[in-house]
């Protein structure tokens, strides 16, 4: 917030954070910002010449990453993110699908019907779902279908209740004034409470988009034949270290990509925040 | 001819026990007004002067539509309001100002419904924000204005309604004292300009002298209209700048001390029998009243 006086124009924030100004101070941004992980990969390399860690069981990242293009070249390992990536987007999308609408109509329209079930809806929603699982193998079968629902299930909650609660705190204030201008109520929505309740929103889908993660990897070590869990698992019970490391090291990117994308689309919608918390 | 009437206009509110305080399903109910009756004429600039809690900005609300009288009508031009409409615009306290909007945004926003061309709208909103003396701040976002600018952003988008009445509910009360003098001045500049009815609530004696054709002081809870008082000075010498020790000026401002005065004991009294939010409200009353006096 900016303290300027009536008559002082403020200075206009750079919300972005990220612009540079010049080739030098963007290398010196880039240093900065990345310079944690290139010590880390360091030490990671260095440390089974000093003794530090068994290269055996963990494998310095040039081993890892050798592994990786073979198993990129080979094909095993873009047809094992391809079939983890289709069930985390499929269970993420029916969710978004289910869970936004949902959200709005509990939060806008059905208030006392929200008070009424949202105690319902947290036990629910808290009830860990990896113990949840074996429920849903048992009803709908060791397929696709059971793990995409449980990746539905856990991703519908933060949406859910972060949909709720962004539309239920819209200002009272804003509100006011736009009925005050008498304008009717699906303007009310779209005008109104959607953009008001997006930061909300947003926060939801992307911790969504975490658990759905968590979710697939788990889902896969516990029942499936193909995906970067079970992957991950097999090249373990086959003692591939450097196999192992790939699929952690893939999961780990794709975590980051997908976030990073949900990021871009947030900006866009609700760039006007402040700040972005990131 | 008169603008706004308001006939026996009552309002209460029935509040739902807390469960701490009384039995279970404990109903209260609180009359915020009790029976107000006021007749504004067309351009005229009124004031309604009352300790906070009283019930001013109840009586607002029922004026905009935005909440319908428990008893009693307002009438607009002799037709009675029946909901918001685009004759009235309101200015907030809060400023109420969409965040996702520019300051342009925000202006164009009531003109959406009445506006169907965005070029007109962006010409009609541009305008208005230069008549608030904010040209160059159209792409600006709320959290990059000061208050006293979102307050001017509010006060453009009120007007690009072409209201014949502009409702502001204690729209200074927020900025820091220097803001609001020059934010009075220039709505004063702005009103006489666009020669528009201004009902206008504050609970600041020396906002509603400098303001106000008439000022109307409202009693303590349950709002009535104790005694409505006529400024006798021409616009033209309010913006001058020696008015506030001009012998009108003292003279009148006085007056409206002594009727407030009983109001803001009596709504300490008050606040002895009801809720500690309430009590708290007393407080910053009788603050806000003795800073009055005192300055």
């Amino acid at each position: 917030m900016t303290t300027e006086t009536d008559a002082g124009a403020p200075v206009r924030q750079n919300w972005i954070g990220n612009g540079c100004s010049s080739l030098g101070n963007c290398s010196r941004k880039f240093i900065h910002v990345t310079g944690a992980i290139f010590v880390f990969l360091l030490i990671w390399q260095l440390a089974p010449y000093f003794g530090l860690i068994n290269p055996i069981i963990i494998p310095v990242p040039t081993t890892i990453l050798q592994k990786m293009i073979q198993l990129t070249l080979s094909g095993e390992l873009l047809t094992n993110i391809a079939v983890s990536l289709g069930r985390v987007l499929v269970g993420f999308f029916i969710a978004l699908a289910v869970a936004l609408p949902l959200g709005f109509l509990l939060g806008g329209w059905f208030k006392s019907f929200e008070t009424a079930v949202n105690p319902l809806l947290q036990v629910l929603g808290q009830a860990n779902p990896f113990t949840l699982f074996p429920v849903f193998i048992t009803l709908l079968g060791i397929g696709e279908l059971s793990k995409i629902s449980i990746i539905f299930w856990v991703c519908q909650w933060p949406v859910l209740f972060n949909t709720v609660s962004g539309i239920k705190n819209v200002d009272p204030a804003i509100v006011k004034m736009a009925r005050s201008m008498g304008i009717g109520k699906w303007q009310m929505f779209r005008k109104v409470l959607l953009p008001a309740a997006m930061p909300s929103v947003f926060t939801g889908i992307r911790m969504s988009a975490v658990f759905a993660f968590f979710m697939l990897i788990g889902a896969e070590m516990i029942g499936a034949s193909s995906g970067l869990g079970y992957m991950i698992l097999q090249a373990q019970a086959t003692f591939q270290m450097p196999k192992m490391w790939v699929g952690i090291v893939t999961v780990a990117f794709l975590g980051i990509l997908f976030n990073w994308i949900l990021l871009q689309i947030e900006k866009k919608f609700s760039g006007w925040k402040e700040e972005l918390v990131m | 001819m008169s603008k706004i009437e308001a006939v026996d206009v009552t309002k209460s509110f029935t509040s739902r026990g807390n469960g701490k305080t009384g039995s279970n399903g404990n109903h209260t109910e609180t009359q915020a007004l009790g029976g107000v009756n006021l007749t504004i004429s067309t351009g005229e600039f009124h004031v309604i002067l009352g300790p906070s809690g009283c019930g001013k900005s109840t009586f607002l609300d029922i004026v905009a539509g935005l909440s319908t009288p428990t008893s009693g009508e307002i009438r607009i031009d002799g037709k009675p309001v029946i909901g918001p409409g685009t004759d009235r615009a309101v200015v907030f306290q809060q400023y109420a100002l969409l965040p996702w909007r520019t300051a342009l945004g925000n202006v164009e926003f009531g003109l959406e419904n009445i506006e169907p061309d965005k070029k007109e709208r962006v010409r009609i909103a541009t305008n208005f924000l230069s008549l608030v003396g904010l040209s160059g701040f159209q792409d600006h976002y709320p959290h990059e204005l000061s208050g006293g600018m979102k307050q001017r952003v509010a006060i453009a988008r009120a007007l690009a309604l072409h209201p014949d009445i502009l409702l502001m509910d204690e729209p200074f009360a927020a900025v820091d004292a220097q803001t609001r003098e020059i934010l009075q001045r220039d709505l004063l500049r702005i009103t006489i300009e666009t020669q528009k009815t201004v009902l206008f609530i504050t609970h600041s004696i020396d906002e509603a002298v400098f303001l106000a054709d008439r000022v109307s002081v409202m009693t303590a809870r349950p709002g009535r209209i104790k005694q409505t008082v006529e400024v006798p000075l021409t616009r033209a010498e309010r913006l001058d700048e020696d008015v506030k020790v001009s012998d009108a000026y003292v003279k009148t401002r006085h007056y409206l001390w002594t009727l407030l005065k009983e109001e803001v004991i009596r709504s300490q009294d008050v606040c002895g029998k009801c809720s500690v939010e309430t009590c708290t409200f007393g407080h910053r009353v009788t603050a806000g009243g003795a800073d009055d006096h005192g300055n």
